[in-house]
């Protein structure tokens, strides 16, 4: 079964189509990389898949789970990290994953999850100051702590290394490897295309709304003859 | 329940933090030491005041009205418990006729610490005596020392001085040009009209000695307090909400929350009961400090007890009051909610705390300084569907036994409440919330940037 089939999906914005009958899907355990320029569609088709947004039409599923008529039951098996995104900042790291942990497992579950989360966000003693004092780098080490800690069997990641220095970046990049390795499958959307070369197994290309190109980093690299993914990307965009 | 017990926790740690809870102490305390202040300043504008006297009338051989005048002025200071050596204060000046008499003056008022001054006038006893009667003369200085409102001597200190000197004057003329009246006769000469007595109908009840104006004295906290306590919460409250809302979209941990498996309905009551808690609180903590303010502005002098006029409350009639507030603060919040829903970022939710702030002013002005019953039908129906009226209005309804407007008023709350609650949650399950609302207007076709704004 796929963990997420993607199946002719639109979305309208009052007069504005932002997708336009996208399909694709992702395979169990593996990352996936939805790559494209700024106002291609690639939040707006994560925030579908993560029950954020109202389908416009066309079906989407996680592990068979419709998101539109089954969202509750797609929302346990999800985790969400959107781009930019920022924590209660009166809380402590630790509070933070905690007040998380209590929508999925209660008592010493509860405890383990935390605990988990904390190995993952690796911010030693800085895990008790309050979220406010933390770098951009530490901050997203939180947030990447709490959307993996509970095992989430499709996790969605958007610009996950935007804005980050090259250490957190590598950092944040072995953690997701890892996390697939155990089984979580990952669908991550970039604008660096360098990063989606390295990190995953496929990837699909969208533009204007519509995929314009699907298949592994190697075969499409091969298909166009080119260097890396931008100029493959850059090859198809300009016909 | 432990997902809901969770998200209020989260909600209630979010709007109580230091910062938040400081800034409502600092007001409270901010209130208690104006209401101190205030209350020591208008004691002093009700309170007798010192007053020096400048006797140049010559003693003509006749009756010496001035002393008259002065003696009887040292008696009623007397009377009101004051000591006279330091109320009526003797002021010796022998420069008058000269260009030194003001400044000598002056600075006798200023060693003497008097505000203000008579001086009666050389020509006082002779007037007055004469065959040909004239009216003795006096003349009035006072030394203002400040402009605020309670700072203002006016004349009440001189007013008050030569009415009690007029009367005592007015005695002795009638003894000396009417003799054969007897006292009582005199009495009634110089007070033929008499207020037998005086009484105000409240609610239909007769009550005997008591005026208008004692009533709303002892009313006073009821019809300034409540609306302003009740105004200040929902804007505090109101804007801490829509602010929050604008910096969880900003922060995008609101995206984060609707991706977590728990229904939307638990999400808007955690953030609804999380902040009528933090609402009831602060609301608690702004009535003390405006217990303080408002019991120090009170000036009425009334001794006239709520009870005594058939107004008091019942514990029941405050746990209505106490439903009130918490109906209230309920559909603050609600409207705060979607107003907050339709911000983009905290920038754009600054804007949205307006309209809250207008529908909770204006019932606030229009009890404190009108009454609902005294406005035209329309207004009577555009009050009553303003929600916060009827909390302002509560106390003022139980005490005059308006059923309708406390049944009529519950039942809407209760609906307003339900009504925002229901449509908060349709909004936090439509991609408003996400999107945000734009009031630009309907084009046909949005601009690049906007799509790029809203796609993205």
């Amino acid at each position: 079964m796929d963990a997420l089939a993607v199946n002719d999906v639109h979305k309208v914005f009052k007069e504005t189509e932002a997708v336009k009958g996208i399909t694709f899907n992702v395979r169990e355990g593996e990352i996936f990389g939805l790559i494209g320029p700024n106002g291609a569609g690639k939040t707006t088709t994560l925030r579908m898949i993560s029950t954020l947004l109202d389908i416009s039409s066309g079906t989407i599923t996680v592990y068979g789970k419709d998101v539109k008529t089954e969202s509750e039951e797609v929302r346990k098996m999800i985790s969400y990290l959107p781009e930019d995104a920022g924590a209660y900042k009166d809380l402590t790291g630790r509070a933070y994953l905690d007040f998380m942990a209590e929508f999925f497992a209660q008592g010493e579950e509860k405890k383990a999850m935390v605990e988990k989360g904390v190995a993952i966000a690796k911010l030693g003693d800085r895990i008790d100051s309050k979220i406010d004092t933390y770098s951009k780098g530490m901050k997203r080490r939180l947030l990447i702590a709490r959307a993996i800690m509970f095992d989430p069997k499709l996790a969605i990641m958007d610009e996950v290394t935007s804005g980050l220095d090259v250490a957190n970046a590598f950092e944040v990049r072995e953690i997701i490897r890892n996390i697939a390795k155990s089984g979580t499958s990952v669908i991550i959307s970039s604008h660096n295309m360098f990063e989606v070369e390295l990190l995953c197994e496929r990837v699909a290309m969208i533009n204007k709304g519509e995929i314009v190109l699907e298949g592994t980093p190697k075969e499409l690299l091969q298909r166009f003859d080119a260097k890396n993914l931008e100029e493959v990307f850059m090859k198809v965009v300009r016909g | 329940m432990s997902h809901l017990w969770n998200l209020v926790k989260k909600e209630l740690r979010e709007l109580l933090t230091p910062s938040s809870l400081i800034s409502v102490i600092v007001v409270v305390i901010l209130f208690i030491s104006l209401g101190s202040f205030m209350g020591g300043e208008t004691k002093d504008v009700t309170s007798l005041k010192p007053i020096g006297y400048v006797n140049l009338a010559a003693d003509t051989g006749g009756e010496n009205y001035a002393q008259i005048g002065i003696d009887n002025l040292i008696k009623y200071y007397q009377d009101c418990e004051y000591d006279p050596a330091e109320y009526v204060v003797p002021l010796v000046i022998t420069s008058y006729g000269t260009d030194s008499f003001n400044s000598d003056l002056y600075n006798m008022m200023v060693e003497k610490d008097v505000d203000t001054a008579i001086v009666i006038m050389p020509d006082f006893n002779s007037n007055l005596n004469d065959a040909t009667m004239k009216r003795g003369s006096i003349s009035v200085y006072w030394n203002q020392k400040g402009l605020g409102i309670f700072s203002s001597i006016g004349s009440v200190t001189s007013d008050t001085a030569i009415s009690i000197m007029d009367r005592a004057i007015s005695d002795k003329i009638l003894q000396v040009k009417a003799p054969g009246m007897t006292d009582d006769e005199r009495a009634i000469a110089l007070a033929p009209c008499a207020s037998s007595s005086y009484a105000t109908y409240l609610k239909g009840t007769i009550h005997e000695g008591v005026t208008p104006d004692q009533i709303y004295g002892a009313m006073s906290q009821q019809t300034m307090f409540v609306p302003i306590i009740i105004m200040l919460v929902i804007v505090m409250i109101g804007s801490i909400v829509i602010s929050s809302m604008g910096n969880e979209k900003e922060n995008k941990t609101l995206e984060t929350l609707l991706t977590l498996p728990v229904n939307r309905t638990t999400i808007v009551a955690g953030k609804l009961i999380g902040s009528t808690i933090a609402g009831l609180i602060m609301g608690a903590m702004y009535m003390v400090g405006m217990y303080f303010y408002i019991n120090g502005l009170s000036v009425s002098g009334s001794n006239i007890s709520m009870s005594d006029l058939g107004l008091s409350l019942s514990v029941m009639d405050w746990l209505i009051v106490a439903l009130f507030m918490f109906l209230a603060i309920t559909c603050a919040l609600g409207i705060c909610m979607i107003l907050g829903a339709m911000a983009k970022n905290f920038k754009a939710a600054q804007m949205y705390i307006m309209p809250i702030s207008i529908l909770a002013v204006i019932p606030m002005f229009v009890t404190m300084f009108s009454s609902i019953d005294s406005l035209p039908g329309i207004a009577q129906a555009f009050m009553f569907a303003i929600p916060f009226t009827h909390p302002m209005t509560v106390v003022q309804n139980l005490m005059f036994g308006n059923t309708l407007w406390i049944v009529g008023g519950a039942v809407y709350l209760v609906i307003f409440a339900l009504v925002t609650f229901y449509a908060t949650v349709k909004i936090y399950n439509s991609d408003v919330l996400i999107t945000g609302m734009s009031f630009k207007g309907r084009r046909k076709r949005p601009s690049e940037d906007e799509n790029e704004d809203i796609i993205e």
